[in-house]
């Protein structure tokens, strides 16, 4: 449960970073294009002095109301005199787009989601709300919202194709059902996916032992932790790799302390649908491929490299962070929970690294390319503010009359408020733009961009590190973030040979009956494989029987859903 | 029943009581027919296909069914047991003690981990059965390899029930103790004077007069053969143990809370909560018949 609420955390984390990121973008571009404050600022005197035309895609040509619902944080700290709906953001939007946000109601965390799922139960929907992808797909299915198809061909602006161009337009595909998009999709930072292996350095540099790059490489350093006592305390008390209790693999946004690296290493993508070379549909768990990377946990875990009571730690940190384990996979930003390993011994140095398969490709699966659906109520009469409201929120640095303009907006809004007053906020990112922060943060570090190039957000890394380097690893909060940029973030740069992503990330109707089963006859065989007494060959069964108990059914139901 | 209007403020000050029973108890018992539709959050209870006993026919049709139901009974039955038999042993052997203060601490301080939430004992109880835990380290002391207890679907219901027992039988001693102290010494004393040594004491006096108290408690306990614990199992359990551990409550959280399968999760609630009720029934008919216990 502890790891699923960091990873909450941190996802909530990378949307504040986005946020920042907004301004971000807006200013490398001003600065490339040449394009200097005072033009654009003058350029947006004459678009709000000048009637607000039809054309302007940024701003309706008169006042509309829209009513929205809204999650917000517990102790959320407002200006005085401001409150959820009304406040200076809204003011500024209002000013800008011409669009009034009403909040219907608000709430937090689960309550919210509760609330949500209320409201859409007894059909009393918002005019515009975010879901996630099968409440989006039960929606449309319900004819509770607006065909959007019309509205973006007609308003959206270049900037927002661009960037759903870089995201391959596979939100916009997402969105689209029966060729008609339904919803403006939100663009996923796709860093989330890939997963790393993080080891002690100051432990291979002691054992003499090089980087890891392949699987076998992981399995040597494993033995040589568990062996030659690393830690040097002439005691037999580290293990090699760590593992937890619920999850072998992650499918979606990677977590810490599971076996995804290993998987992928093998080509292997478990949890997945994917598409083989005929263009049918499978699921990765029920590959070979995961058979092989089964074969190989389980001769690891035998061997005693894997931490033999993975299975029952809830807290695999606690190995970590007490200095009992010095190898583990987990994502970029991974240095956060690490904070405590150094705060315990500052001599850990942690280092992350990519694991190839035995070809020397690097392989990972994706997060999907959008998770967030903005829809619009059936019936509601302005569904072209949607997208002139995504219009807006992504003009910054287009330079364009009515646009966002970054001085402006430094001046007369909070921006640590960003994420909890701008209306329907959502991550809608460049899916690299973990590695382009690394970049901006490096290049600073490097004195190649002057630091007043430097994002709100960035230069506080900057900052941090400034510290950090004065006093190594005194101050976590220090460490942690510019460490994930510049170490995780920079690992990031690596091309991926082979990216997947879920064919299928909705639900059918056998899945919503009898996913539960087969997900739970699935741990319980591939745990069992790993670490119970279960031969590999059993993998084989397990196949027959999860297409028998309703698989192939379900496999079916995909197909014929991806057909629309 | 005759109507008196003297009672009237009697019946008001029971309003609050059956309000919260209706708004939190009654009415949402109209969510049972998400059991017998193919629920979906986007089309709600009104709009959502019927499809009659489909999830109850699937159900039985699972290969899981016959596990989780025999996990939740085994476990369930072992776990009424030992709460029945431990705490009236134990009551006696405190009722033996004659240091008055010595015997209230012991009371207390078995009492304790009644108060405990499984979330912190299920932490204890991973730490002491670890490979390098306390339990381990005296199976070594005694030459054997050290088990991961919590990982061995022959130790795992063992665990379950023993740490359940551990944690309640406090709170059952009370209820004996209590019982203890309506004796009559009278009877003892005449016992003494015929010469009846203590354990014949214990035989023909203090047990025959615990029998209605043991019958009532173990009728009551019949409506609990479906209830293994969520709490415990749902912290101490792994994928490596489904086989001996997952039970009727986790299953239903699994497929509901995290598959979002909600019409088979209420499907699975509503036949426990059936056959608990029936049970509950049988419970109540045998114990006002037996011991004389009667609600209304």
């Amino acid at each position: 449960m502890r790891k699923r609420k960091m990873l909450a955390g941190v996802i909530a984390l990378t949307l504040v970073l986005s946020a920042c990121a907004k301004n971000e973008g807006n200013e490398g571009k001003a600065s490339n294009s040449g394009a200097s404050p005072t033009a654009s600022q003058s350029a947006e005197g004459t678009a709000s002095a000048s009637k607000a035309s039809e054309e302007n895609p940024f701003k309706m040509a008169e006042p509309v109301e829209i009513s929205i619902i809204k999650s917000v944080v517990p102790d959320l700290q407002l200006p005085a005199g401001e409150s959820i709906e009304n406040n200076h953001y809204a003011d500024y939007i209002a000013e800008k787009t011409n669009i009034r946000f009403k909040v219907l109601w608000y709430a937090t965390g689960d309550d919210y989601t509760q609330k949500q799922k209320l409201a859409i139960a007894s059909n009393d929907l918002p005019d515009i709300m975010t879901v996630d992808e099968t409440t989006f797909r039960s929606l449309v299915e319900g004819g509770q919202v607006e065909d959007l198809t019309e509205y973006y061909n007609k308003y959206a602006t270049d900037k927002v194709k661009e960037m759903y161009g870089v995201a391959n337009n596979l939100p916009l595909e997402k969105a689209t059902i029966d060729g008609k998009l339904y919803a403006m999709p939100n663009i996923s930072v796709l860093a989330d996916s890939i997963s790393m292996a993080w080891v002690r350095q100051d432990w291979l540099d002691k054992l003499k032992l090089p980087a890891p790059k392949t699987v076998d490489d992981i399995a040597t350093i494993a033995k040589a932790f568990v062996e030659q006592d690393p830690d040097g305390n002439n005691k037999n008390d580290t293990i090699g790799l760590v593992g937890n209790n619920v999850d072998l693999y992650s499918f979606a946004y990677t977590g810490s302390y599971d076996f995804t690296g290993i998987f992928h290493a093998f080509d292997s993508y478990p949890g997945l649908w994917l598409k083989d070379e005929n263009g049918k549909v499978v699921y990765g768990s029920t590959t070979q491929e995961t058979k092989q990377t089964l074969a190989k946990l389980k001769e690891m875990y035998n061997n005693g490299l894997i931490d033999k009571e993975f299975m029952i730690r809830k807290e695999p940190s606690q190995l970590v962070n007490s200095g009992k384990a010095g190898l583990f996979f987990g994502p970029w930003w991974t240095p956060w929970p690490l904070g405590d390993s150094i705060k315990v011994d500052k001599t850990a140095d942690w280092k992350p690294y990519l694991i190839q398969d035995s070809q020397g490709k690097y392989n990972t699966h994706m997060v999907p390319p959008t998770t967030q659906f903005l829809v619009v109520k059936k019936g509601f009469k302005h569904p072209e503010a949607l997208v002139k409201h995504i219009n807006f929120y992504l003009s910054s640095g287009t330079g364009v009359s009515g646009a966002r303009d970054k001085a402006e907006e430094e001046q007369r809004l909070d921006n640590k408020l960003f994420q909890h007053l701008y209306p329907l906020y959502t991550t809608f990112d460049y899916p690299d733009a973990v590695a382009r922060k690394h970049d901006m943060l490096k290049n600073a570090l490097d004195g190649q961009i002057p630091l007043e190039e430097l994002t709100p957000e960035m230069k506080g890394h900057y900052d941090r590190w400034q510290r950090d380097l004065q006093n190594p690893k005194a101050e976590p909060g220090d460490w942690s973030a510019p460490y994930a940029y510049l170490y995780g973030g920079g690992l990031l740069k690596q091309k991926m040979d082979k990216e997947v992503y879920n064919a299928f990330t909705a639900t059918t109707k056998t899945m919503s009956q009898k996913w539960a089963n087969l997900l739970k006859m699935e741990k319980e065989v591939f745990f069992k494989i790993i670490a119970g007494n279960k031969p590999v060959d059993d993998f084989d069964k397990f196949v027959e029987d999860w297409k028998k108990q309703g698989g192939d059914q379900i496999i079916a139901e995909i197909e014929a859903e991806l057909q629309k | 029943m005759k109507f008196r209007a003297n009672q009237v403020h009697y019946h008001m000050m029971l309003l609050p009581g059956l309000l919260l029973l209706v708004v939190f108890s009654i009415i949402p018992m109209a969510g049972i027919v998400m059991a017998f539709q193919d629920f979906k959050i986007g089309l709600g209870i009104w709009r959502s296909p019927w499809i009659g006993l489909q999830n109850f026919k699937y159900l039985f049709e699972l290969s899981d069914s016959r596990v989780i139901f025999y996990n939740t009974i085994f476990i369930a039955v072992f776990k009424i047991i030992g709460n029945l038999f431990v705490p009236l042993t134990f009551a006696i052997l405190l009722n033996e003690l004659r240091g008055r203060i010595f015997k209230r601490f012991v009371q207390t301080v078995v009492y304790l981990p009644h108060f405990l939430s499984w979330v912190i004992l299920s932490g204890i109880i991973v730490e002491m059965t670890t490979t390098d835990g306390l339990v381990n380290q005296v199976v070594k002391a005694f030459g054997g390899e050290p088990i991961i207890f919590l990982a061995s679907n022959q130790w795992f219901p063992f665990i379950l029930i023993s740490s359940d027992v551990w944690k309640e039988f406090g709170f059952g001693t009370i209820i004996y103790l209590a019982a203890l102290t309506g004796i009559n010494p009278a009877l003892y004393e005449a016992a003494v004077i015929d010469g009846a040594s203590r354990p014949q004491q214990i035989r023909y006096i203090t047990l025959p007069l615990l029998v209605p108290t043991f019958i009532l408690l173990a009728t009551l306990s019949i409506g609990n053969v479906l209830n293994a614990g969520f709490d415990q199992v749902f912290n101490l359990y792994n994928p490596l143990v489904y086989e001996s551990g997952d039970i009727i409550d986790t299953y239903v959280y699994r497929a509901g809370l995290i598959n979002a399968q909600f019409g088979l999760a209420t499907a699975v609630g509503l036949m426990k909560s059936v056959i608990s009720f029936l049970l509950i029934i049988v419970s109540y008919t045998l114990a006002s018949r037996f011991a004389n216990y009667r609600i209304f």
